[in-house]
């Protein structure tokens, strides 16, 4: 018998990667624009963090390496591209479920809001 | 043309310094990193803005990346030493506690621990009022599985992917929630076993497949059970 825990909390980085891909496959210019913009610029990321968090995910098996092949909006360089797994998408979803409870939660107990002075 | 010349001397100097990376690392991801770092110096380029605050941020990034990196390195080397010591002193408290209950004639199922679970309004409810006895462990499938499963570390977890599989099968438990997890039977591909949830989110009879891919794993379905 094993004892383990459930997805852990996604880090930052890991989520906005993981919601890049969820719209199909980018490489890693790809991902990082598609990052500035979900987050309305407030999420930059570097090379480093970038590829940090996509070994980690790959070795997870939450994203795959595609092919390598041409981007069309770019120049004719040959890019590897990443893609979103079945674990990936599953993880990814629970994450957002448990912000959904955290967001319910929090909506339900008014007191709260008050105290931290949401919608004053 | 200046910007251009300015553009390749700081991702020669960035390639240089992807050298630093431990080997294994460096073999998968220089090159899209170096790919990325130019696409970057291009945009800027086009956009008429300067490299140099650019390409200084991203090498101050870059190199915490690399120390931690070889931190990590270091670390998983010792973790794994650890593991064996750890495999071989488990391996011999097994043949003992088997030995023990060979001599005494009793010989339950080695897990036969699984803890109680207060709530299991949930479960029942889940599976429409089925009950069925929660499986046990048994070591023999829990080392045929281990043999085709594999082990990863994600965050400060170390998990398996059979255990990744079965955690995520009830979305509606939050992440982060205590799970264990018996393995009863592998046969033909098809595990067999219980996992319980913390918190009042039940016990449940599994049946995960493995797929032709190593390490890969499917749910194909769980009920709820009962301890017996």
């Amino acid at each position: 018998m094993t004892n383990t825990k459930t997805f852990t909390p996604l880090t930052p980085a890991v989520l906005y990667i993981l919601i890049a891909l969820s719209g199909g496959e980018k490489h890693g210019y790809g991902i990082m624009k598609q990052v500035e913009s979900d987050s309305e610029g407030k999420v930059s990321m570097g090379n480093g963090t970038l590829y940090g968090s996509l070994k980690r995910m790959l070795d997870a098996g939450l994203v795959a390496e595609g092919n390598k092949k041409v981007d069309p909006e770019m120049d004719d360089q040959r890019r590897v591209y990443y893609k979103i797994t079945g674990m990936g998408k599953k993880a990814l979803a629970a994450e957002l479920e448990r912000y959904e409870r955290v967001v319910a939660l929090t909506k339900r107990h008014a007191v709260i809001m008050q105290m931290v002075g949401y919608g004053a | 043309m200046a910007r251009n010349d300015d553009a390749k001397k700081y991702k020669n100097i960035y390639a240089n310094l992807l050298g630093l990376y431990p080997a294994s690392y460096r073999r998968r991801f220089a090159e899209p990193m170096q790919q990325t770092f130019s696409d970057l110096c291009h945009e800027r380029v086009q956009a008429g803005e300067g490299l140099f605050g650019f390409a200084m941020g991203t090498y101050a990034g870059t190199f915490i990346e690399i120390i931690k990196e070889h931190i990590k390195g270091v670390v998983m080397s010792s973790k794994a030493t650890k593991m064996k010591i750890f495999a071989a002193v488990a391996g011999v408290s097994v043949l003992v506690v088997a030995a023990v209950f060979i001599v005494i004639g009793n010989r339950p199922s080695i897990a036969q621990s699984i803890s109680p679970y207060s709530s299991l309004e949930q479960a029942r409810e889940l599976s429409k009022g089925q009950k069925e006895p929660c499986l046990m462990d048994t070591q023999q499938a829990h080392d045929a599985v281990k043999k085709d499963d594999v082990m990863f570390e994600f965050g400060d977890e170390k998990m398996s992917r059979l255990e990744l599989e079965a955690s995520g099968a009830i979305m509606d438990v939050p992440a982060g929630t205590d799970f264990r997890l018996t393995t009863h039977s592998y046969k033909d591909g098809v595990v067999k076993g219980a996992m319980a949830y913390e918190y009042g989110y039940g016990i449940y009879n599994y049946t995960i497949k493995k797929l032709p891919k190593a390490g890969e794993w499917k749910l194909v379905s769980i009920i709820a059970c009962e301890r017996s």
